[in-house]
């Protein structure tokens, strides 16, 4: 897709690629020719494979232990490397083989018992309707606890001062702790260590030809429809479009080969109410919606797009989140059909793989 | 365990017979048989197997504390004892010499302040009985009766019950009658002394019926304390009370040897060289008990009957070599079939927080559990075995659990005889003694008829907390897991016995998974018992009454407070008369005249309402009026008696004043009650929790000893009653509730210079609600008190009417039932107190409850009846249009007997005849509960033709028939709380908000609807949709942001719920990586998992219909 169409010659601005001076936009032309000549929009190859995470129909048959048990069993590896690092020579054993007063290194899922933790039990406690009146937005309190189960079972944890402090630390992380089983059973850490990141593929040299190499635009969190100033959507659609600054800027937009708006275009307020939708709230949101719709048939005419969505998206709750619908930015299908995908998260383009989220994954567990 | 609901029992306790204070009535086992039973078993069970205890390795970790080597000339024994029965034995040389033939020997089992276990053997008590001495009888007569009631006594004794001798002596003795006041003081009284307990009941139905006495001709008597049990008669001899701390004094007592009990300590001991500590300073503490507590699992077969894997295990495990015949009605398991696979046991020592053990038992491999000895078991008899000897060596004091008398003791018992295991059952204290078992009826006006089993643990005592908290809580349902939702505020897994069969035969990691489950269950008890302070409510409960710990649950009330009245009486130089027909279960029906209830003036106020109730109201009578059995002036005798010296009742009865004879229960009351003020002030002086909690179960106990005192004496089927002394009782109760009513209406009125005249709206046996008609809540509260006091004078002491608390604002609805705000200082309110309003009911649905609760805080609290009417009105309105929870909805009954005996047609007997046309293998059985909800059927159905499985009807997409909700079972509680505040109730189930009905569709899979042809249609305007259209018409195509908004919306909100069910099940079962296995059906959660599961794969494929 070239970046070419000016209708108007007059307010085209100048191009000339790295030649022109940083002010050249405030002087008088100097040479009509490269003023005249479009860049072209760079463009690669793109492959969507974000099929394999687009759940047809969902059965809600599968429990969530099959998604700890499996995390726990593809990190344990590592996490165990992790602690080895640590302490080369402790031995690594399970939860049921933990002996008194031995010191072992043990591998788990934490899970954090909290008391205050709002419970869906709590509406048929008794006497609800005078305690609920007295709620709060703080769910820790200091008795909060730490519990470390492998694939057999659960032990306690009790950490050392400044080991591992359970305010830090939330339910679902998979680490390797080292310590000495008490004789009630709690396990005293003295160590403990966590997955690393695991070590990224080389990116690929980049393509030595006339060409340099193309730029992935990743934006996130416009918010539409909050307080901010509708400028700072504007500016981000034109400069990408190659509407704004300088010739290098322009060159610099010319290499963008697609652009990823990666979670949370509408502002947060724009939530999907829960309850029934009310006649207001439709009408906001849909106000919003339609500013959101604007911007991007904007965009998208100048360069393809990927919608994901974020953490308050209009998609749904349950991972993996699907892709939003195409009804909500009518505008920008029509425009421009084959540019804008609504997609899921993981994106490989043009032998980059990559894995984009907004991040919902990581919050959200319980 | 699921197979436990089939013995708890669904029915509640009985509805009380009068208002106010229960007058509690007896219980009655046939004490007699009981001890002839007792007697003979040790002779019996001569021939007992060799106890070859099972090699288990290293049993030490399992046992007590080393006992120390005792010096029995320097050394002395103290111990608390918490169990005594008898047995017949031969007489100990020294001890008891020169006596012939068996004799009875008491054993006292207790544990030391060190842990330390001991059993000793009491001799020389000997059993006895009185009668009167017939006119002129002398010393010299004495032995010519003697021979002749041992020739009676002979005749009649049964072959068990030859002795050489069998009436030892006769003594005469000056005693006095505690029935009727005794003008003429002490009169001679014959002793009877039996040679064993079971004489005593045979002598006295000889003396009941006619004796020849020498000289005097066939002659009738009535006999005294002659049903008196034999380990309670020794109690009360030797100021023993249960529980309390004995010693044996340091030279008094002699090894037993060889050693007959598994006990540390075993001594012989003479009967007064025992020694009994008052409850009081060193020895008001509790001692080290050991409390087992635990749970089996058994293998539900019949749930399973085509899997041939299960006919194999049945054959290999259960000894048995064919495969029973399917039946329909259940798959309960049974004894002689299914095996036990697992026993989870916890043994905790009292007052310690964790368990010294804590052991799961399992039939096949089972891989190791953090925190738990796991000891597998190819052959269940080893299993049985390894059990046996466990209680054996950890010698546990208490044996716990939830159900356990009906449900596992009698099922180990049970699967023990039929796998052969003979030495199973001997897992008691005495080496020679197998537990026996026998079936008991318990049956009282309090508690309501129940069957149960009842075990003989030589030694321990078994201690079942389903009965214990059937007793003391009224709950609506008593599941384990209801309990400790109730109690402890979670909710406990439940898994199937299908399921529990199927993770049997699976592979270790399964079975590990039942074996966490199980030890769960046994755990929970434990933390019941300490969460609920029973060991100290119960134990100090048997010291304040003086009855062994044993009677509290397996007897009523009655016999507690005989036991105190045998020993005032003692003390007093009394008899208690045995009154024939006591002990059985005859003459009931006779009835007095109960509480008075003043008319309520029903309706809503707004103002303060002071609430005057008479602190311990029947005590306090009886106290004050010196009601009593020796206080009682029989009429003839009272023409020629001086006014002036008596007390006649309003019922005509007439009592002596104290002043000329002091009654013995009111002083009996005195006692109880200011021993609880010394308890209470007691515990505010100590900062000692455990202490605390002593004296806590001890006010407790004696708060509730006090108030059955009158229970007793009305009691027509009891030990002694005396309906004389109960009517007058609530005859005072009910002139004083209409002088108190006349008093203040007399006394507060603007013509004695108060503002407002003082209206009683209400009075309830003990308690009167006055109306001072003044607005200020402060003002009300020192009206309320001045009253009191004003009152109080014109009654005799110790009678009170105190002030504690103000109803404002106050729902009077009619008699016995209301509601209020609570007021007890004039800052802050207490809590919203309602009776006889459907809040708590047990066999209503949840969504009653909520909505009357709702309703209440509403109106009373936030006094805003337009938002109790509008909240109200959009329940209804959600009723209507199907938006309520369905577990909301579920109403659950117990099926107490075939579905198809009942009588009556009714809604889930109805149901489970319906189930098991569906599926045998999954309907409910007898002992089930069995939730249901109404849904529609064809016109005119009769009610009970309704029910339905609510799992069933959601699956089915079967409506529920809301209008049956609304008219039976919302109208009428809603109707009573508003007809007070409203003009118009009719206006809650009228109108607007009851013209939307939600009808849904049935679902394409059944009935009719396997005819029809589904046709889409537009989800905006539900015009049908065109070929090619998939979502919208093309009207609606415009709107399509709007409409896939809303269903998206719907989708997430149910997405959400389901995160939220799920992972509360998973908090629950204590695991992140296992699947939750739970289908607990007493659950809320449960039902709204499915529901949500439905409802959600509707609502997406609703979604998915916009085009993607």
């Amino acid at each position: 897709m070239a970046l070419s169409e000016f209708p108007d010659e007059e307010m085209a601005p100048s191009t000339a690629a790295g030649s022109l001076a940083s002010d050249a936009l405030m002087s008088v032309p100097a040479d009509l020719e490269t003023f005249a000549t479009p860049l072209d929009r760079q463009t690669a190859e793109y492959k969507n494979k974000s099929d394999r995470f687009f759940v047809g129909v969902s059965s809600y048959r599968e429990q969530y232990a099959q998604l700890y048990f499996t995390r726990l069993m593809s990190l344990k590896q590592r996490t165990l490397e992790a602690m080895k690092k640590l302490s080369p020579k402790t031995e690594v054993t399970n939860a049921l083989d933990v002996e008194e007063g031995v010191e072992v290194v043990l591998y788990g899922v934490v899970y954090k018992e909290m008391k205050l933790k709002p419970c869906i039990l709590d509406e048929y406690a008794k006497e609800s309707a005078l305690d609920s009146k007295i709620t709060s937005s703080n769910f820790t309190a200091d008795d909060d606890f730490l519990v470390l189960e492998d694939e057999n079972a659960r032990i306690r944890l009790e950490p050392e001062e400044g080991v591992l402090c359970p305010e830090n630390i939330v339910t679902g992380v998979i680490i390797a702790v080292r310590g000495r089983a008490q004789q009630d059973g709690a396990f005293v850490v003295n160590a403990v260590a966590y997955p690393p990141a695991i070590i990224q593929r080389p990116m690929p040299p980049p393509s030595s030809e006339a060409s340099p190499a193309p730029y992935i635009a990743l934006v996130s969190g416009l918010e539409i429809g909050s307080v901010n100033d509708p400028l700072r959507t504007q500016l981000l659609v034109d400069h990408l479009c190659g509407l704004l600054g300088g010739g290098q800027d322009q060159e610099l937009s010319a290499r963008v080969v697609r652009v990823v708006i990666a979670g949370n275009s509408l502002a947060y307020d724009k939530e999907i109410p829960t309850g029934a939708v009310t006649a207001a709230q439709r009408k906001d949101i849909s106000a919003s919606l339609r500013e959101l719709d604007l911007s991007l048939s904007q965009l998208a005419a100048g360069v393809p797009v990927d919608v994901m969505p974020g953490g308050w998206d209009l998609s749904n709750t349950c991972m993996p989140q699907q892709p939003l619908h195409a009804c909500l930015f009518p505008g920008a299908s029509r425009e421009a059909e084959a540019a804008i995908t609504s997609r899921n998260p993981a994106q490989p383009s043009d032998a980059m793989a990559d894995l984009g989220v907004f991040g919902v994954n990581s919050f959200g567990w319980s | 365990m699921d197979a436990k609901r089939r013995f708890e029992s669904s029915q509640g306790p009985n509805k009380r017979p009068f208002g106010g204070p229960t007058p509690v009535a007896p219980e009655f086992l046939s004490q007699e048989d009981d001890e002839m039973e007792e007697m003979f078993l040790d002779q019996s069970m001569a021939q007992i197997v060799d106890l070859q205890a099972p090699a288990v390795k290293d049993v030490s970790r399992w046992q007590r504390p080393p006992a120390p080597q005792l010096n029995l000339s320097t050394d002395k024994i103290t111990f608390m004892q918490i169990d005594i029965d008898n047995i017949a034995g031969d007489a100990h040389p020294r001890l008891t010499p020169n006596t012939p033939g068996p004799v009875p020997i008491i054993r006292v089992f207790g544990v030391t302040k060190a842990g330390n276990s001991v059993c000793a053997h009491v001799h020389g008590f000997e059993p006895y009985f009185w009668i009167p001495a017939p006119a002129g009888f002398s010393p010299d007569d004495c032995n010519a009766f003697r021979q002749i009631l041992n020739g009676a006594v002979g005749e009649r004794a049964t072959a068990k019950a030859r002795t050489p001798v069998y009436i030892r002596r006769v003594e005469i003795h000056k005693k006095m009658s505690l029935l009727h006041y005794q003008p003429d003081g002490e009169q001679p009284f014959l002793k009877i002394v039996t040679q064993l307990p079971s004489h005593v009941a045979t002598a006295r139905g000889i003396v009941e019926k006619g004796i020849e006495v020498p000289g005097r001709g066939q002659q009738t008597f009535q006999t005294y304390e002659s049903g008196v049990l034999y380990p309670l008669r020794f109690m009360v001899d030797c100021d023993i009370v249960g529980g309390n701390w004995v010693e044996a004094p340091a030279g008094c007592y002699q090894m037993h040897s060889p050693k007959t009990s598994h006990c540390q300590y075993e001594i012989d001991i003479r009967w007064d060289k025992l020694v009994s500590h008052p409850t009081e300073g060193d020895y008001q503490g509790m001692g080290k008990l050991r409390i087992l507590s635990f749970d089996i699992e058994c293998a539900g077969r019949k749930g399973h009957f085509p899997e041939p894997e299960l006919s194999v295990c049945c054959a290999v495990f259960g000894g048995q070599g064919h495969f029973p015949e399917p039946e329909l009605s259940g798959h309960f398991p049974e004894p002689e079939q299914d095996s036990v696979i697992q026993i989870a046991s916890m043994v905790t020592v009292q007052g310690d927080k964790s368990p010294v053990i804590k052991n799961v038992m399992t039939l096949g491999t089972c891989a190791p559990i953090v925190g738990a000895e796991v000891l597998s078991f190819d052959d269940e008899r080893d299993l049985l075995k390894h059990w046996s000897a466990l209680v054996r060596e950890s010698d546990p004091d208490l044996i716990i659990g939830y159900n356990i008398m009906n449900f596992d003791l009698w099922y180990l018992l049970q699967r023990a005889e039929a796998l052969k295991v003979p030495e199973f059952p001997f897992f008691g204290r005495m080496k020679t003694c197998p537990v026996r078992m026998r079936d008991a009826t318990f049956s009282s006006k309090a508690y309501g008829t129940r069957e149960s089993k009842e075990f003989t643990i030589e030694g321990r005592v078994p201690f079942d907390l389903l009965q214990a908290i059937q007793r003391d809580h009224k709950l609506s349902s008593y599941s384990l897991n209801a309990v400790s939702a109730h109690f402890l505020g979670e909710q406990k897994e439940d898994v199937h016995h299908s399921a529990i069969s199927e993770l049997q035969a699976g592979d270790e990691q399964t079975r590990r998974r039942l074996a966490v489950y199980c030890l769960k269950d046994a755990y929970l008890p434990q933390r019941l018992l300490d969460k609920l302070l029973i060991i100290y409510n119960y134990i100090e409960m048997a010291r304040v009454t003086g009855v062994p710990l044993q009677y509290l649950l397996a007897r009523g009330q009655s016999i507690k407070v005989y036991s105190q009245l045998l020993r005032k009486a003692r003390v007093k130089n009394l008899l208690a008369p045995h009154l024939p027909g006591g002990g059985s279960s005859q003459g009931d029906g006779v009835a007095y005249e109960g509480a008075t209830v003043l008319d309520a003036k029903a309706g809503y106020y707004d103002k303060p309402i002071a609430t005057l109730d008479f602190a311990s109201l029947y005590p306090s009578i009886m106290m004050a009026h010196n009601l009593c059995y020796s206080t009682l002036v029989p009429p003839a005798m009272a023409k020629a008696l001086d006014p002036a010296h008596y007390t006649k009742s309003p019922t005509g009865d007439v009592f002596m004043k104290a002043e000329k004879v002091k009654g013995i229960l009111p002083e009996i009351l005195e006692e109880l009650l200011s021993a609880r003020k010394r308890a209470k002030a007691d515990m505010k002086k100590t900062d000692d929790p455990m202490l605390k909690a002593v004296l806590d179960g001890r006010q407790l106990a004696l708060k509730v000893s006090a108030n059955s005192v009158y229970g007793f004496t009305g009691a027509t089927v009891g030990k002694l009653p005396c309906l004389e002394i109960s009517a007058s009782t609530t005859s005072f109760g009910r002139t004083m509730i209409e002088q108190t009513r006349n008093l203040v209406q007399e006394h507060y009125t603007v013509a004695n210079g108060y503002e407002n005249n003082a209206e009683v709206i209400y009075g309830d046996t003990d308690s009167v609600m006055v109306n001072f008609h003044c607005t200020e809540l402060s003002e009300s509260m020192r009206l309320g008190a001045e009253a009191a006091e004003v009152i109080t004078k014109t009654f005799i002491q110790p009678i009170k009417l105190e002030f504690e608390k103000v109803y404002w604002p106050y729902l009077l609805i009619s008699k016995k039932r209301y509601a209020g705000v609570i007021w007890t200082n004039p800052d802050k309110y207490d809590k919203i107190d309602t009776k006889g309003i459907e809040t708590v009911r047990r066999d209503n649905c949840l969504l009653v409850k909520t909505l009357i609760t709702t309703c209440l805080d509403k109106i009373l609290i936030e006094r805003n009846v337009q938002s109790a009417v509008e909240y109200v009105k959009s329940t209804i309105a959600d009723l209507l249009m199907n938006r309520i929870d369905l577990s909301l909805l579920v109403v659950t009954k117990g099926l107490t007997q075939e579905a198809e005996n009942y009588a009556n047609k009714s809604a889930h007997a109805e149901l489970a005849i319906k189930m098991r046309k569906r599926d045998p293998v999954t309907a409910p059985s007898v002992g089930d509960r069995i939730p249901y909800v109404i849904v529609k059927a064809v016109k005119g159905a009769k009610g009970y033709e309704k029910s339905e499985d609510p799992i069933y009807a959601l699956e089915h997409n079967i409506p529920i028939d809301c209008h049956h909700y609304l008219e039976h079972y919302l109208t009428q509680p809603l109707i009573r709380i508003f007809e007070p505040i409203m003009k118009d109730v009719n206006t809650l189930f009228s109108g607007e908000h009851t013209r939307s009905i939600s009808n849904p569709t049935p679902s394409a899979d059944s009935g009719i609807m396997r005819f029809a042809k589904v046709q889409e249609k537009c989800k905006g305007c539900k015009t049908p949709l065109k070929k090619g259209e998939k979502t919208l018409c093309e009207h609606c195509q415009g709107n399509e942001t709007d409409f896939f908004l809303e269903s998206l919306s719907l989708v997430n909100q149910l997405e959400k719920q389901h995160n939220q069910l799920w992972t509360q099940c998973q908090r629950c079962q204590g695991s992140l990586t296992q699947d939750v296995l739970c289908t607990s059906r007493d659950c809320p959660i449960f039902y709204r998992r499915k529901k949500v599961y439905k409802d959600l794969s509707e609502a997406q494929k609703e979604l998915k219909r916009f085009d993607w």
